[in-house]
């Protein structure tokens, strides 16, 4: 049977609603429910509607973070001009996700709360280092975006929990980032490999490479490498290599472990590839 | 969908074979398994629950002993139904035992097939949880078999045994490493021969 | 001037052969265009279906109890409630009497149909049939062609052809079998000419089944009024449907009404027996208004494209000519034939391609799976068969060392030729495609062929497939004594944009402008019968039974004026603005000829016109015929892309695509019918595929399912309408709703091989069987 649809106008009540049912779900955008929904294999009987609790779309520019409510668009992610500017390896992350339709009705929260290991954001936030802010009647936590992802479709929200913000610090050591995605078959299928990568230079002469895998494992993976002092070829073997580790890609209609891998690697590469043309430009 | 792989289990292969036909064990080896009896000398029946991805399922089965040469060969066919899903399985298992130096090497082959609306989803979710199904088992099995006062676990989802980390690194934003990364926790004793032929096998 | 003869002096009416705006269009892009399932019916209840969880089992019980317990349920009809009321009857199909709209006493694939629930809403039915449960013992099911060939498991005990056809009497009852039909073409002594020849080519070319994903779904509604049965369904074979139901429930053809408005699209996909049968069957023997309205995910299992097997070798001498070719053709048909005889028939008989070949033999089996149904399909089987000659073709060229487009354009079928399959080849210009394509795409022009790691290359590749024959088609029309037309006809227009093209022909004899001329949607009621409205037939069929009209109408105008003006009817023609009097230069107008004819405003006139084709059987041994069709369908299409070495990925630069379409009466619908071919054969080239895992479609959601997007459009898309008029076509027209398709994705496999030295048999080209293969060539 359908979910009943809650509407709870304010962030308290969203949260007690969830506590007394334990199978009730957030409900953000729904582009994600909504499809289990029709599959008719949902386990949920209520949905709690969070679109009418105020502030929860807001977007602020603290200096050093942005603040991103868990109502805010995928679509004002990819075009507000402050995201643009401040992260854009964020930017280009969410402009990459499914088609404008979907990205004018699914939400920043929706996309990390559904922990799909396939998404976009994700990998750009791991990278970026956010901080996900999760609230229930048992207050609020602060859960950093590289312990969110547990497993297939499985994240650190406990149940009752609503993501109620998520926090990108804004940092002026990022040199270079970039975003690559891969499809199998048609341009607009999932992803069969994503990497995010960004240059951080740290204590001076110092660079760090951080690099976010997609698709490639259960859930999105991370991995960093030292870079000083190399030229592009040893970086861009130092990434392949870390990354390499950290694959472990689901075997699907888009293709095998093996070929995912090798599309992983591709990905890797051709990040690198960005960085450097993008460093060399500054 | 076909699933095959090898582990080796420190126990001898009789020992190990009559472990795999014990219900009381098995209930714990197979994760989510709520119910599971013996009808006779080679039918069984049970119930089994679980959840990936917000959807639950629970299904009973029945299992049927198909071929049994021992203590080398076992042939099996499982068939299951969730009803509320409109879904059915039938697994057919064909695991093939062989006594090594360090104990019992077990070669198995898994053919799955989902029907219905579970079915249509594609086989990713399938393939994570059989990768779930595998690692518990062989971990629970060879708890089973290994250790001689063996009480099975309170529950196989939430046990205690040491499965294997997910070769996963995170890195927090303050603190990079400076070089690839080595795997972040390493099994001991028999545990790490165990990971070793279960990650070979891949 | 008699319709039966080409001749462009008589036409000056000016309507045929200008790109006339799409009938519809306005309201199509505001979204105010009414689909069948907008037509207003009587308060219905719906219907929920409970499908099968296993691939080949018998049912041993159905609980009912909890669906009936839930609120608004108002019955649940099973496979043995219908078969208790109609028997035998039961059982539909365009070539078999084998498929039950419900399951009776066995289910034969995942997601066949085994209870349905009528409720007072959708989500209620739909709730409900998820409640039921079905008691199962499993029976081994058949998954694979080869394993329907070789095992002992049967999907039917024994075959149930219609008793209709007197070509498959001999199978009736037949057992231990799965194969329902087999298509054998024999000419000359194709073993010797094989053994012979200096150089032999062969493959094993594998098509995956695909769904036709048309984007408006399946919805179909029936009640009883009077004693008679009414149905609003997604059809196009309205008269077809008409004609099965009336047999299954025993009623007069007048007791059966069938309406249908504007399709969303279809491919073949809403064609004979769908959702028809399932609530003709349940209002009737209920005495219920019903409505069935599918999801996505039902479309899936619905109906497919079969997947086709091909075993085949082709030989050449010395000379570059092709000397014989074989083939053995395997069509999965899924659980019940459909049509599938008939694809295996149609398509078997030009596989071995569009070529002077003297010594050919062709074995083209249907084959039951435990698969969905497969039916139709854009292309009808033939772009299967055209996969496995056209990259045979390719590789006798190269293996001879001589330029594919040259080879082919030295062995292919010429007007007067005769074709392997016995008939005498007319107005089927190969060459003029071939080189059509081959100029467009630039052929001859220097290539760069690696840039990084980025290889490029061309592609060619020619289609063949023969129309109907035979069929029937009628045309009423109604002239209004505004000099306005209504034309009655049985044609679907399912986006093709057979409404525009029928007013124009009625337009272009008439001299009546655009918007003049309104076409009616089909209602077996008042439409006359029309075979079907597919394989690309209706321009042709419909068209000339639509002239024909037109003239008839013509004539009798031209007699009424010449009485009235008092001269001879030689003396007068039909003109823009009226009839004319050549010795007295008077006109008298379309709406002052009716009145007066009439005395009174507002009156009409009608005529009537039958258009039917025939052909002669072929030999049931040799497979040849010296008339197989009516006409001939001929394209090609060449491609220029590139292969991405490091991800496998293929990149199209330009594809071109021609079509020879006799005359093309509307330009702009012609041009979209050629590029909406190439786009979809682009996707069946590149991923579009239905993955089956033990019967089980893992891939049957629009989550998965792969379709050509905007973005993955070729850079260059070029269509070419190429016009070699057919003597009795109407102003020399054919059809070209298939022509676009066929020939693609042999191009782009051939464009494949130019680029990386590697033959790919098996479709999709996806990246990892790209990769797969570069691997493997590497290890060699």
């Amino acid at each position: 049977m359908n979910p009943r649809i809650l509407r709870p106008e304010s962030l308290a009540d969203a949260c007690a609603l969830l506590s007394q049912d334990e199978d009730a779900l957030v409900y953000g955008g729904g582009t994600a429910l909504q499809i289990l929904r029709k599959q008719g294999i949902l386990s949920a009987s209520s949905f709690v509607d969070i679109s009418g609790i105020p502030g929860l779309n807001n977007l602020h520019h603290t200096g050093n973070e942005l603040l991103v409510g868990p109502m805010v668009s995928i679509r004002r992610m990819e075009t507000d001009p402050v995201v643009r500017e401040s992260v854009p390896i964020a930017s280009a992350a969410y402009a990459k996700v499914a088609n404008p339709r979907v990205r004018n009705t699914a939400t920043v929260g929706g996309n990390i709360a559904h922990g799909d290991y396939r998404l976009d954001p994700p990998v750009a936030l791991l990278v970026l280092g956010a901080t996900i802010k999760a609230t229930s009647t048992a207050g609020t936590r602060a859960i950093p975006i590289d312990k969110f992802f547990i497993d297939f479709q499985l994240t650190a929200l406990n149940r009752g929990e609503i993501v109620t913000s998520i926090e990108i610090p804004i940092s002026n050591d990022v040199v270079a980032s970039t975003f690559v995605k891969f499809s199998s078959l048609s341009a607009n299928d999932w992803p069969s490999a994503s990497a995010a990568a960004a240059i951080v230079a740290r204590d001076g002469e110092a660079q760090i490479l951080r690099l976010a895998l997609g698709a490639l494992a259960p859930t999105p993976v991370m991995t960093a490498v030292d870079i000083t002092g190399m030229r592009e070829a040893q970086a861009t073997e130092a990434a392949v290599e870390s990354a390499m580790l950290i694959m472990d890609p689901l075997p699907d209609v888009r293709g095998g472990v093996e070929y995912k891998r090798n599309l992983g690697r591709i990905a890797v590469e051709n990040a690198v590839r960005n960085l450097w043309r993008d460093r060399q430009s500054v | 969908m076909q699933i095959s792989s090898n582990f080796t289990i420190a126990a001898q292969t009789s020992h190990v074979f009559g472990t795999l036909l014990d219900p009381k064990v098995m209930i714990k080896c197979i994760q989510g398994c709520e119910e599971l009896e013996r009808i006779d000398e080679t039918h069984y029946r049970g119930r089994i629950t679980n959840e990936v991805a917000h959807i639950k399922f629970n299904a009973r089965f029945a299992a049927e002993i198909t071929e049994l040469d021992y203590p080398n060969h076992i042939r099996a066919v499982l068939n299951g139904e969730d009803r509320h899903l409109g879904s059915s399985i039938k697994v057919t298992i064909l695991l093939d035992l062989e006594p090594t130096e360090e104990g019992s090497a077990i070669a198995y082959q898994m053919e799955i097939a989902l029907w219905g609306k579970l079915g249509r989803l594609g086989e990713s979710i399938v393939r994570r949880k059989s990768l779930e199904f595998e690692r518990d088992f062989i971990s629970e099995l060879s708890r089973a078999c290994v250790q001689p006062e063996y009480t099975p676990g309170p529950s196989s989802s939430q046990q205690e045994a040491p499965t294997p980390e997910p070769v996963q690194i995170a890195v927090p934003p303050a603190a990079p490493t400076s070089h690839p990364p080595a795997a972040a926790s390493r099994p001991i004793g028999w545990f790490a021969k165990l990971l070793a032929f279960f990650r070979r096998s891949r | 001037m008699s319709s039966e003869v080409f001749s462009l002096e008589s036409q000056d009416g000016n309507a045929v052969g200008q790109s006339w705006k799409r009938t519809n269009s306005e309201s199509k892009v505001m979204g105010t265009f009414r689909y069948t399932a907008d037509l207003p019916v009587p308060k219905c209840l719906y219907l929920g279906v409970h499908r099968a969880n296993q691939p080949h089992a018998r049912i041993d019980g159905i609980e009912t109890e909890s669906a009936m317990a839930i609120p608004g349920v108002v019955k649940v009809i099973t496979g043995a409630d219908l078969y208790d009321a109609l028997g035998e009857n039961l059982f539909t199909g365009p070539a078999f009497s084998d498929q039950p709209p419900v399951a009776w006493q066995r289910v034969r694939y995942v997601g066949e149909p085994v209870a349905v629930v009528l409720a007072e809403d959708l989500a209620t039915a739909r709730a409900a049939a998820d409640e039921i449960y079905v008691e199962y013992e499993f029976i081994t099911p058949v998954l694979d062609v080869n394993a329907a060939l070789e095992g002992t498991d049967y999907v039917h005990d024994e075959l149930r052809p219609s008793a209709v056809f007197p070509d498959l009497r001999h199978l009736m009852g037949k057992r231990d079998t799965n194969v329902n039909y087999e298509y054998n073409l024999i000419r000359g002594d194709s073993e010797t000419a094989h053994q012979e020849a200096p150089v032999t080519v062969s493959g094993e070319f594998w098509t995956p089944p695909t769904s036709h994903v048309a984007i408006e779904n399946f919805s179909a509604s029936a009640w009883v009024e009077e004693n008679r049965l009414e149905l609003v369904s997604t059809t196009q074979t309205p008269s077809y449907v008409r004609q099965a139901i009336a047999t299954m429930l025993n009623l007069r053809l007048n007791q059966v009404r069938v309406r249908t408005l504007g399709l969303g699209g279809s491919f073949g996909s809403k064609m004979y027996d769908r959702l028809e049968p399932l609530v003709a069957a349940i209002a009737w023997t209920q005495k219920l208004p019903v409505r069935l309205e599918l999801t996505r995910e039902e479309a899936f299992v619905l109906t497919t494209r079969h997947g086709v097997a091909v075993s085949s070798r082709m030989s050449a001498d010395a000379n570059g000519n092709i000397v014989a070719a074989t083939a053995d053709v395997r069509y999965d048909t899924g659980a019940y034939a459909d049509i599938g005889p008939r694809i295996a028939a149609k398509s078997g008989m030009v596989a071995c391609g569009p070529y002077r070949i003297e010594n050919a033999k062709i074995k083209s089996r249907c084959i039951y799976t435990n698969k969905p149904s497969a039916g139709p399909f854009r292309g009808f089987g033939v772009p299967q068969v055209t996969w496995s000659h056209e990259s045979l073709v390719d590789d006798l060229a190269r293996d001879l060392g001589e330029d594919p487009a040259r080879f082919r354009r030295r062995n292919l079928l010429r007007e007067g030729d005769v074709s392997p399959v016995g008939t005498v080849m007319h107005s089927a210009d190969f060459i003029g495609c071939l080189d059509a394509v081959t100029e467009a795409i630039g052929w001859t022009d220097p290539l760069e062929k690696i840039e990084g790691s980025w290889k490029w290359g061309r592609g060619v590749a020619v289609g063949i497939k023969a129309v109907l024959t035979p069929t029937v088609s009628n045309a009423v029309l109604q002239l209004n004594q505004d000099a306005s037309a209504t034309l009655l006809i049985s044609t679907v227009d399912m986006g093709q944009g057979s409404d525009t093209i029928m007013a124009q022909i009625v337009a272009d004899v008439l001299f009546l402008g655009p918007d003049r001329v309104r076409v009616i949607n089909p209602d077996t009621d008042v439409t006359p019968y029309d075979t079907i409205t597919a394989g690309s037939r209706s321009t042709y069929h419909t068209g000339n039974a639509v002239k024909k009209a037109a003239e008839t109408m013509r004539d009798r105008l031209i007699e009424i004026a010449a009485k009235q003006m008092g001269v001879s009817a030689s003396d007068c023609k039909l003109a823009p603005g009226g009839v004319i009097s050549s010795s007295s230069q008077r006109l008298i107008s379309l709406e002052d000829l009716i009145l007066s004819q009439f005395g009174a405003a507002g009156t009409t006139m009608t005529a009537e016109a039958n258009f039917t084709t025939e052909w002669v059987p072929y030999d049931r041994t040799t497979g040849q015929s010296t008339k197989i069709t009516e006409h001939w369908f001929a394209g090609a299409a060449a491609a220029e892309l590139g292969v991405d070495t490091r991800t496998g990925r293929i990149r199209i630069r330009h594809l071109a695509v021609a079509g020879d379409v006799g005359r093309a009466i509307n330009p702009a619908l012609v041009n979209q019918q050629l590029l909406g071919g190439a786009i979809m054969g682009m996707g069946h080239a590149l991923f579009d595929e239905i993955v089956f895992d033990q019967g089980q479609i893992v891939n049957g959601t629009l989550l998965d399912y792969q379709l050509p997007s905007i973005k993955d459009m070729p850079e260059k898309l070029t269509p070419i309408i190429v016009e070699n008029p057919h003597r009795t076509g109407p102003f020399g027209a054919k059809g070209v709703g298939e022509t676009g398709l066929i020939p693609i994705a042999p191009a782009i496999a051939n464009a494949v091989r130019d680029a990386i030295g590697i033959r790919i048999t098996t479709l999709p080209l996806t990246p990892e069987k790209v990769l797969s293969a570069l691997a493997n060539q590497g290890n060699k």
